[in-house]
């Protein structure tokens, strides 16, 4: 029971406080006679009870001790005693006082003990007052502070001691016999009067504590004390919890049989074979060094695997500084507040930097994280092997020419056979032929409506273009330019006489036609609204082509008209003929491409809206229109979006959105499919000038090679532009191709092609990046053609530029 | 730097043997080990001009500014006074035996450069430096100005517009009115003119944008006043454009050849008077336009009387391409320069290929130096190319321009220098030992280009340039007009 023992120890020194004011009084009996001392402390113990509490306070633990170390007091104390007790404090020693206050009571020290603690308990006020008063040291009766020292070091000096403030405190004179005498004459307190001898003052003893002292002498207990309370008793015995809170020991563990055998099995085996299971230690033959750096022992250069290890120091939490709802000492007073008129200009947090810094520090000292560099053994080896561009030369790379003169977006260029004059078509209505070296605008046609597309025609024999304006076809021919023998020729093809209009007309039985489109429509019942509007623009557009068709030609009937051939003549279109435009194509829908025939006599016009008559065949010399499908060739939804005729073969590449289609024009049938691996929004194809390749570009920025001996899949799929893809074309001579993108790019690429190999797979190498044509309202390069016999290339783009690329 | 050092070495290869072996046997010549100075004597081929003979020390940092600070003052003395004295010099160094450059930059970095280490006295020569070319004139035309030429004798001047008229032009002429003496006009635009004597007087040969040229006399007065100009032949053959004329230099002006876009090239003989009947047909031409009916019909068609290559443009016979650019040359040969990137030479006696000169590029426009035997060519590629026919493998390069170079022309009368010009708007006057050329004018004004709308880029193109005598250049340009530039004072 320790605490209660601790706690009874406490009281004793309670009690031991006591005896304090007894000494004094001892030290009193040293001037004047015992038995007047006990005389006095008879009479006045009962009259005089109020000082007994105001001097209480002014006693102090250390003067007690002070009082305690004067062998002296224990002599004076028992003159106070009997002789009985006398007895008992000499065989006690220094706290006899208590120990006469036990024996006197005939009670064991144990049982004293206990009883005090009762009376503790029973009366707490007052033993907190003389717990408080021995723990506090600064009491106000404390003036000397010289220590527990003895005092007659101090008996030849002026002074007793030094104060609180090192200031001596000087002597008062002592009191002689004579001032003693007269005092106990005149001064009523005088037998009351004790003498602090280590303060030099006199304590004038109150009632209180007289009765204090009286107890003590006595042996009985103080006033106010109940030694017999009950007792509090604080750890009971059938409480619930175990007292030992120890794990539960291993021998009461019951292994699993299971385990006992694994157990037996592993000991069996290491008894017949002992090492193993035992780590080989391996013999160390290299002389034992040490890292001279080392610390402790610690190793301290192969941190290599361990730094890994190393966890990020945490971040400070914010502070008060950083909080915005700080507690009140950091609410800035009405005083601060007022250095700043606005919360902006207070100043942040002054220390956030040198912290941030520090931790930055921190981290780049000792970064956490591994990097592990890739062991690449040569870089080079991972780039694809392809010839380096210089050797690949000539190819298109410097700009030469910009050719400027039209006002609005240019859909498209065209170069003449001969590679000497560019036509372009043009938004602001207008086609203008230009001089490709000098760049010099030779014509220029107004028409009424956007250009989309010229094209001229591929015979060198002939000076001839196609130009696509809205519904028509216009066949241009201009004399400013070529030989006399070519524009004769062309002039030829175009008689200024009258002719058969009957045969330039082709007609479709119109049941026949509905038919057919009822049958597309029930195919493409999933198509959408977009279709049924186009509708509606076609049938007035029908009203107005009927017109036209009724005004030139009466014989119609039943049929539809799908296309007209007018040409000009001298006397009825003079102006027209004055202009070089030789003739024009009635179409019944907006006319986007045109591409003529190797040969320069046939040509396929391109109407993506119209349903079933999208793709009409013309033939120059005998002035006639076919039409090669009769079914519409979209299907779900997928426009036709290119037309091309095959350089050497009776072939014809029809491109959809998605799929480009080869069909033989002589057998009538469909030849091929090519399907585009990831490419779904084809905006341009090409043909490689021997037929076997074919070139998409796509919206989708892709652009595919189409190998046609290999599969009906792409060869290559290439993504090098940012944006759409807007034309792609093959030069006809060098091995080249190019495509052009709404990022305003050109990307030149060598392709070689073997036409003798069939193992070998064509090479494709980018070479050049043509850039000057600027973004203009997010379209770049609308259309490029390759020189037909130099390594130039020719743009047309929406900054109303065509430039001219030389090698 | 290697353009350049290519530039100044006229024979590359043996060049870089040179340097080789030299390197074997000393360390190579750097900025840090030469020395700071150097021995140098000038020397002038100017007798009036002529300096001290003896070697003179000189900081190895001097540039041709310093130089001709220090012969200035050889010359004239030092002091203010003598200041207005002072005219710049151009410095050619010695780099090689018998083979000179001019400094570009300092002494130090141009030895450097050829790696030749002065352990003798250098020897430099000095000219007076040519002053910019000044415009001093400027002749307005109707449209573009595509060619110009010169005749020293009669002091006219012959030019080509894109307005269809050939002009001949009295340069001297105060009165702008009366500047144009005759015009002469053509179905097409003029592309290429070119004006030689006959036995039967000054005439001149013009090409326009189609397959025919046509000979021109051109008429005089009684005061011997250039009045008119009648079209006396019109040379029928080419099925293709005719591109370029030359007339041959050593006869006396009879013999004319013409380049085509059909890839051949016609020799014609010139017949002012139709004395020749075989060379021309009998028969008017019945089927000509009908504004020539007004016109007092004075013009025969005539027929060539060789062809050099084929129409078929077969490897090794000739061209393959359309030919841009002729040159008769002396000695009865023709070079001629094509689209096919190559510059060949013929043998007009026996109508054969000589030579063939492989480029890479585009042949734009082609001179020859008769003295120097080098060719001049022009490229879109905005170089020009030096070639010695003798050596086809390299050229030396030019590099100035920043466009399509149209023109190049040799000095007349067989010197260093050359003029080229091209669509920057820009007309450069090179010297063949200088990589850098002597000076660089702008054609069209500032104030022009301002109103064009358009400051970074010049919309003109520099089509012609002519350098008459040594003194004066002509340059057309597309802005339509034609400059006069005064090189000497």
């Amino acid at each position: 029971m320790p605490p209660k023992r601790s706690r009874t120890e406490e009281s004793k020194d309670g009690w031991g406080e006591v005896p304090t004011t007894e000494n004094d009084v001892i030290e009193l009996s040293d001037v004047s006679s015992d038995e007047e001392v006990a005389d006095t402390v008879d009479s006045d113990t009962d009259t005089n009870t109020n000082g007994y509490e105001g001097n209480d306070d002014g006693d102090d633990s250390d003067n007690e001790d002070d009082v305690y170390v004067s062998d002296d007091d224990d002599g004076d104390l028992n003159e106070f005693l009997t002789e009985e007790e006398q007895e008992d404090s000499d065989e006690e020693g220094d706290i006899g006082g208590l120990k006469v206050l036990h024996s006197f009571n005939n009670e064991t020290e144990e049982e004293v003990k206990e009883r005090k603690k009762r009376e503790l308990d029973q009366e707490p006020s007052m033993f907190d007052d003389v717990d408080n008063s021995d723990d506090s040291s600064e009491d106000e009766g404390m003036i000397n502070t010289v220590g527990n020292i003895p005092l007659e070091w101090y008996e030849e000096y002026d002074h007793i001691g030094y104060d609180v403030n090192g200031n001596r405190i000087l002597r008062k004179k002592r009191k002689d016999a004579l001032d003693n005498l007269i005092a106990s004459h005149d001064d009523p307190n005088y037998l009351r009067t004790v003498y602090d001898e280590l303060n030099d003052k006199e304590h004038i003893l109150s009632n209180k504590d007289l009765q204090t002292i009286i107890d003590v002498q006595k042996g009985r207990f103080p006033s106010n004390y109940n030694p017999y309370r009950p007792m509090v008793e604080y750890v009971t015995i059938d409480s619930r919890f175990p007292l030992v809170g120890t794990p539960t020991p291993k021998k009461h563990f019951t292994p699993d049989k299971d385990e006992l055998k694994h157990i037996a099995r592993l000991a069996r085996r290491m008894r017949k074979n002992p090492k193993v299971g035992v780590p080989q230690i391996p013999q160390r033959n290299t002389p034992e060094c040490y890292l001279m750096w080392g610390q402790d022992g610690r190793v301290i250069g192969d941190t290599t695997n361990r730094v890994g290890l190393l966890q990020a120091p945490k971040t400070l939490l914010p502070g008060h500084g950083q909080s915005y709802n700080p507690p009140m000492e950091y609410v800035p007073e009405d005083s601060q507040r007022r250095l700043y008129d606005s919360l902006r200009k207070v100043p942040a947090y002054d220390k956030f930097i040198q912290e941030r810094y520090r931790r930055c520090l921190d981290l780049y000292m000792a970064p956490r994280v591994q990097i592990r560099k890739k062991v690449i053994p040569d870089p080079e080896k991972l780039l694809p092997e392809l010839p380096d561009p210089e050797s690949l030369r000539p190819y298109p790379e410097i700009p030469s020419l910009v050719i400027e003169g039209h006002h609005h977006i240019i859909r498209s260029v065209s170069i003449n056979p001969t590679g000497t004059h560019v036509v372009s078509g043009s938004d602001d209505h207008t086609v203008r032929l230009w001089e490709v070296d000098t760049s010099r605008c030779v014509r220029v046609w107004k028409f009424h409506a956007d250009i989309q597309c010229v094209r001229f025609n591929p015979n060198a024999g002939l000076n001839l273009f196609a130009v696509c304006v809205g519904l028509q076809v216009y066949l241009i021919h201009c004399g400013d330019i070529g030989s006399e023998a070519v524009n004769e020729a062309t002039r030829k093809l175009f008689p200024d006489a009258s002719y058969d209009e009957t045969k330039s007309i082709l007609e479709v039985d119109e049941e026949e036609e509905l038919e057919m489109f009822k049958k597309d429509e029930q195919e493409n019942e999933s198509d959408d609204e977009s279709d049924d509007e186009s509708e509606d623009d076609q049938d007035g557009e029908k009203d107005i082509q009927k017109e036209q068709v009724v005004s030139s030609s009466t014989k119609t009937g039943r049929k539809k008209v799908l296309l007209r051939w007018e040409f000009y003549r001298t006397d009825q279109h003079k102006e027209k003929r004055s202009q070089g435009i030789m003739a024009c194509l009635y179409h019944l829908k907006q006319v986007t491409q045109i591409d003529w025939h190797v040969r320069g006599d046939y040509f396929v016009s391109l109407s993506p809206t119209a349903n079933n008559d999208g793709i009409v065949i013309h033939q120059l010399s005998n002035r006639t229109s076919q039409k090669p499908f009769k079914k519409a060739l979209r299907n779900k939804g997928q426009k036709v979006v290119s037309a091309l005729f095959h350089p050497t073969q009776p072939h014809f590449y029809v491109a959809t959105s998605r799929n480009i289609m080869v069909f033989n024009l002589q057998r009538q049938k469909l030849q091929k499919k090519l399907k585009g691996q990831k490419c779904r929004d084809i905006s341009s194809m090409s043909i490689h000038p021997n037929g076997g390749h074919v070139l998409t570009g796509g919206y989708d920025r892709r652009m595919e090679w189409f190998d046609m001996e290999i599969s009906s899949r792409p060869y290559k799929t290439m993504r090098f532009h940012r944006k759409a893809v807007r034309s792609v074309a093959f030069h006809k001579r060098y091995p080249l191709f190019a495509t052009a993108s709404d990022d305003g790019q050109i990307h030149v690429f060598h392709c070689q092609v073997f036409v003798d190999d069939w193992l070998k797979d064509p090479i494709i190498v980018p070479v050049k990046i043509l850039r000057g044509h600027k973004i203009t309202s997010h379209l770049g390069v609308l259309d490029i053609e390759f020189h037909p016999t130099q390594p130039w290339l020719i743009s047309g783009g929406a900054d109303q530029t065509i430039r001219l690329f030389t090698s | 730097m290697s353009d350049t050092e290519q530039n100044i070495v006229e024979e590359p290869s043996t060049v870089t043997n040179d340097v080789s072996e030299s390197t074997e046997a000393q360390p190579a010549v750097t900025l840090l080990n030469f020395p700071s100075t150097i021995s140098v004597r000038f020397v002038t081929r100017n007798e009036e001009q002529q300096v001290t003979e003896s070697a003179i020390n000189l900081p190895s940092d001097l540039t041709r500014f310093g130089l001709s600070e220090i012969v200035n003052h050889l010359l004239h003395g030092e002091g203010e006074e003598n200041k207005e004295k002072h005219v710049p010099f151009e410095f050619l160094v010695e780099y090689k035996e018998t083979k000179k450059a001019f400094l570009r930059t300092s002494l130090k970095k141009f030895f450097v450069k050829t790696q030749k280490y002065p352990e003798s006295t250098i020897t430099i020569e000095y000219v007076e430096a040519q002053p910019a070319p000044k415009c001093v004139d400027t002749i307005p035309h109707d449209d573009w100005v595509s060619d110009i030429k010169f005749d020293p004798i009669t002091n006219t001047l012959f030019t080509g517009c894109y307005d269809k008229f050939v002009r001949i032009i009295d340069p001297d002429s105060s009165d702008p009115e009366k500047r144009v003496l005759a015009t002469a006009k053509h179905p097409r635009p003029v592309q290429n003119i070119v004006c030689a004597h006959s036995s039967d007087g000054l005439y001149f040969a013009s090409a326009s944008k189609d397959e025919n040229a046509r000979v021109w006399k051109v008429l005089k007065d009684d005061n011997d006043r250039i009045n008119g100009a009648e079209c006396r032949m019109i040379l029928r053959g080419h099925l293709m454009n005719v591109n370029d004329l030359s007339v041959n230099p050593s006869a006396n002006g009879e013999l004319l050849c013409t380049a085509s876009d059909d890839r051949t090239i016609k020799i014609w003989q010139v017949d002012l008077e139709h004395k020749k009947p075989h060379l021309f047909n009998q028969e008017l031409e019945s089927d000509e336009q009908p504004t020539t009916k007004k016109v007092k019909r004075t013009y025969k068609s005539f027929n060539a009387i060789g062809t050099l290559g084929t129409t078929s443009g077969n490897k090794g016979e000739g061209h393959t391409l359309g030919i841009t650019c002729v040159t008769w040359a002396h000695k009865g040969s023709i070079y001629s320069g094509s689209n096919d990137h190559t510059i060949r030479q013929w043998d007009v006696a026996r109508a054969e290929l000589t030579s063939t000169i492989s480029g890479s590029k585009v042949v734009s426009s082609l001179t020859l130096n008769q003295d120097l035997n080098l060719i001049l060519t022009a490229h879109p590629d905005h170089l020009v190319r030096m070639w010695d026919p003798r050596m086809s493998s390299r050229a030396s390069i030019f590099r100035s321009h920043k466009a399509w170079v149209r023109r190049v022309e040799w000095q007349v009368g067989g010197g260093h220098q050359f003029v080229s010009c091209g669509d920057d708007n820009q007309v450069k006057v090179w010297d063949v030992r200088s990589a850098l050329p002597l000076h660089s004018v702008s054609h069209s004004s500032e104030q022009s280009l301002h109103q064009s709308g358009r400051k970074n880029v010049s919309p003109f193109k520099v089509l012609s340039i002519s350098y008459c005598d040594n003194e004066t250049i002509y340059s057309g340009s597309t802005d339509t007009t034609l400059k006069k530039h005064k090189i000497k004072n």
